[in-house]
């Protein structure tokens, strides 16, 4: 049984945020790049599915250089062997290409079952990745999974389990199938020493732009650039903190003498009957 | 004169906010230890240095004593004031007055917190290394009064590596400007360095200025569980030979069920090993990692340790970080008797082995937690008084407990207070530490800087 699963990279998420110049894009210069969450929690299930269920497990990404360092992460929490699209320009596109692109080359791994992504990454949060993947792929998709409960690989049955309001319900579908992870779905593993170690001997295979045949992809040639992408990024606001408390006192000091106290509570009242309006 | 006499006269003669409320007596009157009740005369509120020399000429000529109060988070009494002194609190003196980059050095006034410190020199690109998890509300002036540790101890030593010049008001009144920021200053007496673990004894210290350094570069973290504490000091010596270490920290067992319960998160290692380490490696490359990794393949592989996780991300090395970080948290819901005590480091197994014993022998039902830096070979040691036993028979119990305890430090030649100060609550034990000899001459030195003996009475000796 083979395991795909398509993780992504993103900023940490205690990073200090701050919008370029252009105002449609962050400055990159400080950020440190952690897996993206939601990826982490479709590694692990993969991971257990294989220790299950048996089978190998294959990580797919699709990025900049950087991302490599999330690869071996992957590979070091127990996954076989990985597949890296290479493109400075997957920063900038958007989900429908990033969707076409790593179909395609998941369509050229032979044998896939199952296929586990996040529920969204925590960047743009446009929340349509692993459902294009899906589209694309020509497979059931089961969102918002809990826990995959047996999957029967000679049957080519995955049955799931997905909580919705009130109570849970379970699922079955087909294999292939297509699966996307909510928070907390498991604990993620930490990996160990040794398992990093191994992980750099693990086969990781780099495409790069120029392996893509965008015309057979139905999509344009700049595509994994901002020209290129059909939605684009073009404003980033970050949100004014609105203070609304407003502390009265004498003066900056932390006791406040009698007269002090009196004049304090006459602006009080001022402000509950003028701004506020309660009174 | 009467109590209600010096508050007017101190009114009517110093410029300061000055408040007699009760909550505030409450509050400014005492620090994270809960032991004394504190019952000072009156709280004041200087804002420059020139203030307390004033508060300083008041208490000499008023015969009142004073006790100084920073961020109130010490554990050892040493800001607690009971027997009606007047505290001076340097809460409004949280100003940064001057940085100087070709220096690295920054001049701040005593109360402004560790954090703030910190905040500063990373806007400047710069790092203050002394770090603790009480850094939010600990100021520097206090900091400096106790010569703090913390979790870096042994990548960058203590506060006072750290402190590169102080003005203080001596206890007889005088503004001493001491050392003025030099790096070498060989001119006799070091009386900068005198004041810093004074505990407020001296005199008071209203400005210092404080050395920056380079920033870190990339850190990741290793959670190691092991079934010997015999075995840690020899995995210190593996990873310290070829790697630099930002902290080296230990935790027993018995912290790891508070922990995980506080967080909601298992700890990714196996839970049932007696001890943990955690050690912080400076990573600025996979060259690091693969160092790390044959020093843990090596000591997994001779049964030095048993199992062990590295961050890779920013988020696990946070996350892994928190099960030690957490602790003193985790147990808050407990009413705790705490001991901070060192050893030399090659020491330490032997008397954390010793410590057990005392404490499995003592306190067979109570649930006993060690922690710390034993990589600089301090160690916390937590009882945890059980909900439905007696407040003042499990202090007492815990007292006499104490006496055991520290005939092993001074077996060992430890510390009976490595971090933490003295204060109230480790005087009665200061000779298990220190010899009549150096006592008396601790009193002398006292007397030459406060001859009427108004700083902060009664601590430390």
């Amino acid at each position: 049984m083979k395991i795909v699963v398509f993780i992504t990279q993103t900023q940490d998420t205690e990073a200090k945020i701050k919008v370029s110049a252009s105002g449609d894009t962050i400055d990159t210069e400080d950020i440190k790049w952690i897996m993206n969450p939601y990826d982490e929690f479709a590694v692990e299930e993969a991971i257990q599915t294989k220790e299950k269920f048996g089978g190998e497990v294959i990580i797919v990404s699709a990025g900049p250089t950087r991302v490599a360092e999330s690869i071996r992460q992957a590979l070091a929490m127990g996954a076989d062997s990985a597949v890296h699209i290479e493109d400075e320009g997957f920063a900038n596109t958007d989900s429908y290409t990033i969707s076409k692109i790593v179909a395609s080359e998941i369509k050229k791994i032979e044998g896939v079952d199952l296929i586990f992504t996040g529920m969204k990454i925590i960047d743009e949060e446009s929340v349509q990745v692993g459902v294009q993947l899906a589209e694309e792929l020509g497979v059931p998709h089961l969102s918002l999974v809990s826990k995959v409960m047996d999957v029967n690989p000679d049957q080519k049955i995955v049955k799931c389990q997905k909580e919705i309001d009130g109570g849970s319900v379970v699922v079955e579908a087909p294999m292939p199938a297509l699966i996307t992870c909510p928070d907390a779905m498991n604990e993620p593993r930490y990996a160990s020493l040794p398992n990093i170690m191994k992980a750099k001997k693990k086969p990781m295979t780099t495409i790069t732009a120029g392996d893509i045949d965008f015309d057979s992809l139905g999509i344009s040639s700049d595509a994994l650039s901002k020209n290129g992408a059909k939605v684009k990024t073009v404003n980033l606001v970050v949100p004014e903190v609105e203070r609304k408390l407003k502390i009265i006192k004498g003066d900056d000091d932390p006791m406040v003498k009698g007269d002090e106290i009196a004049a304090s509570a006459k602006e009080l009242v001022k402000l509950l009957k003028e701004d506020a309006k309660v009174l | 004169m009467t109590t209600s006499d010096v508050i007017s006269k101190l009114k009517s003669e110093i410029n300061c906010n000055i408040s007699t409320e009760k909550s505030d007596l409450e509050t400014y009157g005492t620090d994270w230890t809960r032991e004394f009740n504190p019952d000072p005369l009156a709280v004041i509120f200087p804002k420059t240095i020139e203030d307390v020399k004033n508060i300083v000429s008041f208490a000499n000529k008023n015969k009142v004593s004073l006790t100084p109060s920073g961020g109130r988070t010490g554990l050892s009494a040493g800001a607690v004031a009971k027997n009606g002194e007047l505290v001076v609190s340097f809460e409004k003196m949280n100003k940064v007055l001057s940085f100087n980059k070709a220096d690295r050095t920054l001049e701040v006034q005593a109360g402004i917190t560790t954090k703030e410190i910190q905040d500063y020199a990373k806007e400047k690109g710069l790092f203050y290394p002394v770090d603790f998890s009480s850094a939010g509300s600990s100021q520097i002036g206090g900091n400096i009064a106790t010569n703090a540790g913390g979790i870096r101890v042994i990548r960058y030593g203590l506060t006072r590596q750290w402190i590169k010049g102080l003005k203080v008001v001596t206890g007889k009144g005088d503004i001493l400007e001491l050392n003025k920021g030099l790096t070498k200053n060989a001119t006799g007496y070091d009386l900068m360095n005198l004041f810093i673990g004074s505990e407020g004894t001296l005199g008071l210290i209203a400005e210092a200025t404080i050395q920056l350094t380079t920033q870190p570069k990339d850190s990741s973290v290793i959670l190691i569980g092991l079934k010997n504490i015999e075995n840690s000091i020899k995995v210190l010596e593996l990873f310290r030979e070829k790697l630099t270490l930002n902290a080296f920290e230990f935790f027993s067992h018995s912290a790891v069920k508070h922990v995980v319960k506080k967080l909601e998160r298992n700890i990714p290692v196996c839970d049932t090993l007696p001890y943990y380490l955690l050690v912080d490696i400076e990573t600025p490359s996979d060259n690091e990692i693969e160092i790390a990794s044959e020093i843990y393949t090596n000591a997994f592989e001779t049964g030095l340790i048993e199992d062990g996780v590295i961050s890779q991300n920013p988020s696990q090395y946070r996350e892994l970080w928190s099960f030690r970080e957490n602790i003193t948290e985790a147990i808050s819901v407990f009413l705790t008797y705490k001991n901070d005590i060192s050893v030399r480091t090659s020491q330490i197994p032997d008397f954390i082995n010793d410590i057990s014993a005392i404490l499995n022998n003592e306190y067979p039902d109570f649930d006993t937690i060690l922690f710390g830096h034993i990589g600089d070979g301090n160690i916390h040691v937590s009882i945890l008084k059980p909900h439905d036993f007696d407040k003042e028979k499990f202090l007492n119990l815990c007292r006499g407990v104490n006496t055991k305890i520290f005939e092993t430090v001074a077996k060992y030649d430890g510390s009976i207070s490595a971090e933490h100060g003295v204060g109230l609550i480790k005087k009665p034990y200061l000779t298990y530490t220190r010899s009549e000899a150096e006592i008396e001459l601790m009193k002398g030195i006292k007397k030459v800087f406060d001859p009427n003996g108004i700083m902060n009475p009664g601590k430390i000796f």
